[in-house]
């Protein structure tokens, strides 16, 4: 099946959605996830832990684990299309046309192989380069993700290596065949707060330098406005806002982004106290009805509580809220 | 690295030292003068009782009875039997070396690739029908006693079918049946190992990074998954060598073949302990070799054991 790419698309997602069981126990986790990026562009996916960011990372990939069922009008990840390739044609487009960074690079390591070993193994796979070739791409490929005497480091396990290093190998492994798109999902959470800085600043020259696409998925706001284009916010498996990073972080419409917005602890503001979000995110087996958000916001009516908000674009925003915080008509086209 | 192996030889060493010491301790201690036994009814022959306390070195003393019995071992001397008066112990058992190497290593290698496989089927198709089906099998394989097995196996395939031999040892046909024996209880008990340490290694971090590069699903069990596996699986195979050796002795019983086992289980019969000693000495030395053979195993398995060892 053919379907029409952009060329500039790195990642296209309508309409996704993710459940699990069967009858009175399904549970729906991902509600109608849609997302869009160009090649070059950082995206970072935001929200609590549970809201459903790491699922739509996931599910995209078809990484989901057995029992989870997926459905999505269009799923195109780096140029292919995951919804309907299965088996063997998506094990031809994973690795190849998009490649993922997990969160927690000492377990996502095979132990008992060489990182030489894990970053040729999708070069082999996919670009079927001889073994001197795939040897010297590797090397190149640690030197380009700043892996310092890269040729003598190849036959190293991952326990041999620190943490950033761990990380700068399994980014290498991710970007080994060249794809147009990246998953990254939390690459920093593990590390310490120099080693992420400098591995933030990589992925963000790696996009730049490549053309590649980038799902940035954190819920460390500074990361967002260190690396990220642009920004949508996830909130119980929905997504509340999406905008041009610097403008949604320095004023959200969404109640939710803007409750996110304020437990920043920011070094110029003189605060005693961080301002937390009150409450709990919902869980998936009870989710409120409505707008998911209303139990935990000030500006919720009567209407959040029996009508699910849309995403309604406003400017270069969308928001799903029918009370937002600004009055965004004006710069509405 | 070597100073690894030169731990482990040093414990394997020790090992077969204690099982020396044991045996002969047993051999001496053991209730029941084995002269009186041997005399029989001319236990009132004192000449006769006289010589042969001196031909078995009964007559010395403790300590130079020790010597005598280590400085035979180390020429391959394991002394003389009590039941045949005057015959070595390496001559009673010399039959059984030549048959339950066979039964023990055939059961060996059967039950590591059959169990193995069987085992990744299942974990691969875990929940499923046929995993199922293979782990009822394998429940039955494990709970069922195997000269309930063998029975119902000679009944079947020997006395109803008669494809095969009910007993005897010589022909390939007459293999069949005990090896097969004796492999059930260890294929079932890795397979059953087996699906459980994969299906742990199967849900790791890197096993899905694995598919997230396009491993097709063939190199993420195998490349991946089994190969992580393979780490507690070694250990196991070690371990589970002692039951293979029990396992032969009932075999060799059933079928009535003059194997180490049933030449063991006579031997105890018939207050032998010369040649029952010699043989917990072999069956040892055999359980130790293994257990060493799987210590570097591991170190050319995981690189961690490696690293930390060199």
């Amino acid at each position: 099946m053919t379907i029409p790419v952009d060329l500039h698309e790195a990642l296209t997602i309508e309409d996704l959605r993710v459940g699990i069981g069967r009858g009175r126990d399904r549970v729906e986790l991902l509600d109608g996830i849609s997302l869009s990026l160009r090649r070059g562009e950082i995206l970072a996916l935001v929200g609590e832990s549970g809201s459903g960011k790491s699922m739509t990372a996931l599910a995209a990939a078809r990484l989901l684990p057995p029992g989870a069922e997926l459905g999505a009008r269009r799923l195109v990840v780096g140029g292919a299309d995951v919804a309907s390739a299965g088996g063997a044609a998506l094990d031809r487009i994973r690795g190849k046309s998009f490649g993922f960074v997990f969160q927690e690079p000492m377990t996502s390591l095979n132990p008992l192989l060489t990182i030489g070993e894990q970053i040729a193994e999708p070069i082999r796979l996919h670009l079927h380069l001889d073994r001197a070739a795939t040897r010297s791409r590797v090397i190149d490929l640690l030197g380009a993700v700043g892996f310092p005497a890269a040729s003598t480091r190849l036959d190293d396990y991952p326990h041999q290596l620190s943490g950033g290093q761990r990380q700068r190998a399994m980014i290498a492994m991710a970007i080994a065949c060249n794809p147009p798109f990246l998953f990254a999902d939390e690459p920093t959470t593990a590390l310490d707060v120099t080693t992420q800085a400098q591995v933030l600043t990589l992925l963000r020259s790696l996009c730049r330098e490549r053309g590649m696409g980038m799902l940035l998925i954190t819920h460390d706001l500074g990361v967002v406005s260190a690396v990220a284009d642009r920004v949508a916010v996830m909130y119980a498996g929905r997504i509340v806002e999406t905008g041009p990073a610097a403008a949604v972080l320095a004023a959200p419409h969404h109640p939710y982004a803007d409750a996110l917005r304020r437990a920043l602890p920011r070094v110029s503001a003189k605060v005693a106290r961080l301002e937390a979000l009150e409450g709990q995110p919902p869980s998936p087996r009870a989710f409120p009805t409505g707008c998911r958000f209303h139990p935990r916001c000030a500006r919720a009516t009567a209407r959040c509580r029996t009508s699910v908000p849309a995403l309604v674009p406003s400017g270069l925003r969308t928001v799903a809220c029918f009370n937002p915080i600004a009055e965004t008509k004006e710069t509405a086209p | 690295m070597s100073q690894y192996l030169a731990r482990r030889i040093a414990s394997f060493v020790a090992m077969i030292a204690v099982a020396v010491i044991a045996t002969f301790i047993a051999n001496r201690f053991v209730p029941g003068d084995p002269v009186l036994v041997m005399l029989g009814d001319q236990s009132s022959n004192l000449d006769l009782a006289a010589r042969l306390r001196a031909d078995y070195g009964l007559d010395l003393p403790l300590h130079e009875q020790f010597v005598r019995y280590v400085t035979g071992l180390l020429r391959g001397d394991l002394g003389l039997s009590f039941r045949f008066p005057g015959v070595p112990v390496g001559e009673v058992i010399a039959d059984g070396l030549r048959i339950s190497p066979v039964i023990g290593l055939a059961a060996l290698v059967l039950s590591l690739t059959l169990g193995t496989l069987l085992g990744a089927i299942a974990a691969v198709r875990a929940g499923s029908l046929v995993d199922t089906g293979l782990m009822f099998v394998v429940v039955i394989g494990l709970s069922v006693p195997g000269f309930v097995v063998a029975t119902g196996l000679v009944w079947l395939l020997s006395v109803r079918l008669g494809w095969l031999p009910v007993a005897g040892w010589g022909t390939p046909q007459q293999a069949i049946l005990p090896i097969i024996v004796a492999a059930i209880g260890p294929i079932a008990y890795f397979a059953r190992l087996t699906r459980t340490f994969l299906l742990e290694t199967l849900g790791q971090d890197y096993v899905r990074t694995a598919r997230a590069k396009g491993v097709p699903e063939r190199g993420v069990v195998l490349h991946h998954a089994l190969r992580n596996a393979t780490v507690p699986l070694l250990t196991v195979a070690g371990i589970m060598m002692g039951g293979l050796i029990t396992g032969t002795i009932v075999v060799e019983n059933i079928f009535n073949i003059q194997g180490l086992g049933r030449i063991a289980v006579t031997s105890i019969a018939a207050r032998d302990y010369p040649v029952t000693m010699g043989i917990v000495l072999l069956f040892t030395l055999f359980y130790g070799t293994i257990n060493l053979l799987v210590d570097i195993a591991y170190v050319l398995v995981d690189p961690r054991i490696r690293l930390a060892v060199s």
